[in-house]
């Protein structure tokens, strides 16, 4: 009897051992751009498709398309809107992992008059960045030039990183916010029916409204 | 009234990037002219009212365009590319001709007098003048651009890490081998290939910025062209003199030269660039 608790005591510690380390620090995040007045706010930004769960977003609702990894915040007002500035924000604290700067962003996938501005796939500017549990988020489609930090920059969670652009695989200005996790892939910040149980959100909001914007 | 306005212009403009001043070059905005002129009438005529052309790929006397089924009325923002149909558009004649009605295509690319239809799954098919198709690749991420003889392209390649940006660079043979001559960290794409088959020009943002790199058709350890010893947060507020725009796709790239590639650096702004020197700049066409 006492050998079987000594080795349920081992397979516990070992067990409890192998568990993520952050998994008691999960990271939060907060909306990833700014919410002032003349920025997200006052709905200068909306959500124009979640991820992808098979047909359907994480609340059974219809705003997605076929294979969708992250999350779509379109910029109300389009390219006038982007070319007044719209600042992305860093969701939660973490370094600057990867970048890329310098590509054009002022792709347009409708412009019947100019076939040039549709740009490939593989042309925009984006920020990678990594958090305390390991975790990544990304901001894709950046505008050009905006970059404010450089790779390996440690940042409190709520920096102006760069600003919301159309470079790249983009059908107009827009950031697309992406939740990885190492070893599993893409996951959802929302919560919800068709997704997943938990959010990662500080403060989700209801759907197609936006997070909040309180840091973890 | 008349000297603030000419100020603040003056002003503006000495504010603005460098290469955002090159207005695009009169003679490619005559040819999507003249494209449109021929291509938007036979291009509703195939495919309805409602059809649109896009999209061009290809920049010579034979292009492949991109027809989408309708332009939504209200676009929302997102990443979510239509899929197309092609045509196929002979610049001296005017004549168009739908080589893939279906939409269902992310691009396509002239190799000889093939047709390499690349779908929105990312396999790579090669359709004769017969209509026979055959599988060339899989895991193709798009940028095809054909060599000159017309026997293999060049195209970024999906390598399965994850992430968008996690691509490679490599070529595509019409038996349908591949291989791959650069896979960096981060993205590696928009490859371009010389006349004579042998270099291998790429985009790599394994810097930070967007830069030009240059291979061989055998792999050799890339070596970087353009945007040396710059980073992403040199370019705050717009970027410094020297620095070389990258293409926005290998769409439009054609060799000029054995040494000189043009390519569409974003919009219909096109740039000249030395693949031996490094050398690069505006191409705004002349007086004519």
């Amino acid at each position: 009897m006492r050998a079987t608790l000594q080795r349920l005591t081992v397979a516990l510690a070992f067990a409890l051992l192998s568990l993520p380390a952050a998994s008691s620090a999960q990271t939060m995040f907060r909306f990833p751009a700014s919410q002032l007045a003349d920025q997200c706010g006052n709905g200068g930004c909306t959500v124009s498709a979640y991820k992808d769960y098979g047909g359907r977003d994480y609340a059974c609702g219809g705003v997605r398309y076929s294979g969708h990894t992250g999350t779509d915040y379109a910029l109300v007002g389009g390219f006038s809107k982007m070319d007044y500035g719209v600042w992305a924000m860093n969701a939660a604290r973490g370094y600057v992992e990867a970048s890329v700067d310098g590509y054009y962003d002022r792709c347009n996938y409708w412009d019947q008059a100019n076939p040039y501005a549709a740009c490939g796939l593989y042309t925009a500017n984006y920020i990678i960045m990594r958090h305390p549990d390991n975790t990544q988020t990304w901001y894709w489609h950046l505008k050009a030039y905006t970059q404010q930090f450089a790779r390996g920059t440690t940042l409190a969670c709520g920096n102006w990183i760069a600003r919301v652009g159309s470079s790249g695989a983009s059908t107009g200005p827009h950031l697309h916010f992406e939740y990885y996790v190492p070893g599993y892939g893409t996951d959802d910040p929302y919560a919800g029916s068709c997704g997943t149980p938990y959010t990662r959100w500080t403060a989700q909001g209801a759907y197609r409204g936006l997070p909040g914007i309180t840091c973890q | 009234m008349k000297n603030q306005f000419l100020t603040l212009t003056v002003l503006t403009l000495l504010g603005a990037p460098a290469f955002a001043e090159a207005p695009p070059n009169p003679a490619d905005l005559r040819r999507v002219t003249k494209a449109r002129e021929s291509l938007v009438p036979a291009v509703e005529k195939a495919f309805g009212p409602k059809a649109r052309f896009v999209q061009l790929f290809g920049q010579g006397r034979e292009m492949l365009a991109g027809v989408v089924a309708e332009i939504p009325a209200e676009p929302l923002f997102t990443d979510d590319l239509p899929l197309l149909a092609i045509v196929r558009y002979a610049e001296d004649t005017g004549e168009v001709r739908v080589v893939a009605p279906e939409f269902k295509y992310r691009e396509a690319r002239l190799v000889g007098q093939d047709v390499a239809l690349l779908d929105g799954e990312g396999t790579l098919r090669l359709r004769d003048a017969n209509g026979q198709e055959r599988l060339l690749a899989q895991q193709v991420g798009g940028d095809l651009f054909p060599t000159a003889k017309g026997d293999a392209l060049v195209a970024t390649l999906k390598t399965g890490v994850a992430g968008p940006h996690e691509t490679a660079v490599g070529i595509i043979d019409l038996k349908g081998r591949v291989k791959v001559l650069a896979d960096g960290p981060g993205v590696d794409a928009t490859p371009s290939i010389s006349p004579d088959g042998r270099t291998v020009v790429f985009v790599s943002g394994r810097t930070s910025v967007a830069s030009f790199f240059v291979t061989t058709v055998e792999g050799a350890e890339p070596r970087q062209l353009t945007n040396v010893g710059l980073e992403n947060w040199m370019l705050f507020g717009g970027p410094p003199k020297e620095f070389v725009p990258p293409p926005v796709s290998s769409h439009h790239m054609e060799w000029v030269s054995e040494d000189v590639l043009r390519y569409n650096a974003g919009g219909g702004v096109f740039w000249k660039l030395n693949v031996r020197t490094g050398h690069a700049e505006a191409d705004v066409g002349g007086a004519k």
